[in-house]
C-alpha cells in the first residue's frame, strides 16, 4: 500500500505538491455501464413479468434462470470493479524532487516509474475533443532529456493548471540546485 | 414414427456449474483485492470500496443461492415432461 506520508525512496525534505487520479468523468463512465448493463435485463423482466413467473416456477427452467440471471449479474458486478481498480491504481504524485507515475492495465500489467524534476525539458497540456473542453480534462505530456522522452498524464483535470505547477516545480528545483552549487 | 429420446438432463448440473463459477468469482475478485491493497494509495475511500465489493458480491450470491435453494436438487428433465411447458411459454405461437 502506498501511503503519501511515506513515498518509495523517499528523498531528504521531499513533500508531495499534487496527487493526481485521471477526471471524474472516468468512473462516471464506469458506473453509467454498470447502471445500464444492470437495468436493462431487469426492465425486460418487468416488461414480461408474467412470462419470466411462469419460468421461475418451472423445476427445469427456473433454475435455469436463476442460475444465468446470478452469472451475469454477478459478472456485471466484477467487471464494473475491475474497471474501478483500474482507474483507482491510475495516479501520479509530483513532489518537489520528482514526479512518480503507477499505471495498471488490467490485472496482469502494471507500470510504475519516476521522473527527476531537473530532467523535464518541457511540458504540453492537451485538450482535445467536445467532453474534454466541457469538462475541462485532458493529458498532460512531459519532455524528458532522458531516453524515455515522453511521460504523459492521461485524462486528468485542469491539465493547464496542472502543467504551471509541474514548470514551477522544476523552476523552483533547479533554483535549489544552482544555490547548492553556489554554496559549495 | 418420431419419438423423443429418452435422455434426462439432472437440475443439479446447473448447481455445479454455479460452483465452479463462483470458484473463479472469488479467485478473480480476491485477486483484485489483492491488487488494490497492494498497490492502492492508503486512505478511507480504499476501505470503502474494499467493503462495498465484498459486501455486494456477499449479496448477490447469497441471493442466488437462497433462490436456487427453492428448486428440486434431484429433478431431472426429460423432453417429454417439459413438452407442455415448451409448447406453451418457449413456443407459444407454434
Amino acid at each position: 500500500m502506498i501511503h503519501l506520508s511515506h513515498l518509495p525512496s523517499a528523498r531528504d525534505n521531499e513533500q508531495v505538491v499534487l496527487f493526481l487520479r485521471r477526471h471524474w468523468f472516468a468512473p462516471f463512465t464506469i458506473v453509467f455501464w454498470f447502471v445500464a448493463l444492470s437495468a436493462i435485463p431487469l426492465l425486460i423482466t418487468w416488461y414480461f413479468a408474467d412470462r419470466v413467473e411462469s419460468w421461475l416456477t418451472d423445476p427445469f427452467f427456473g433454475p435455469l434462470v436463476v442460475v444465468i440471471a446470478s452469472m451475469y449479474f454477478l459478472s456485471v458486478w466484477l467487471f464494473a470493479f475491475m474497471e474501478f481498480t483500474d482507474y483507482y491504481l491510475d495516479t501520479w504524485i509530483i513532489t518537489n524532487e520528482r514526479i512518480l507515475n503507477n499505471e495498471q492495465e488490467g490485472l496482469f500489467k502494471r507500470t510504475e516509474s519516476e521522473l527527476d524534476l531537473v530532467s523535464i525539458q518541457d511540458t504540453t497540456a492537451e485538450t482535445h475533443g467536445f467532453l474534454q473542453t466541457i469538462f475541462t480534462f485532458g493529458n498532460v505530456v512531459i519532455q524528458t532529456a532522458g531516453e524515455k522522452e515522453r511521460f504523459v498524464f492521461k485524462n486528468v483535470d485542469n491539465p493547464e493548471k496542472i502543467k504551471a505547477i509541474i514548470m514551477k516545480q522544476v523552476e523552483d528545483k533547479r533554483a535549489r540546485m544552482s544555490q547548492q552549487k553556489t554554496a559549495s | 414414427m418420431f419419438s423423443m429420446p429418452q435422455i434426462g438432463i439432472p437440475v443439479l448440473i446447473f448447481y455445479g456449474l454455479f460452483a465452479i463459477y463462483l470458484i473463479g468469482y472469488t479467485l478473480f475478485g480476491l485477486f483484485n483485492l489483492l491488487h488494490l491493497v497492494k498497490f492502492g494509495v492508503a486512505n478511507k475511500g480504499l476501505v470503502l470500496v474494499v467493503i462495498l465489493f465484498v459486501c455486494g458480491s456477499i449479496a448477490l450470491a447469497a441471493a442466488s443461492i437462497f433462490a436456487l435453494l427453492t428448486y428440486d436438487v434431484s429433478y431431472v428433465w426429460s423432453p417429454d415432461a417439459s413438452a407442455s411447458f415448451i409448447q406453451k411459454n418457449v413456443f407459444p405461437g407454434l
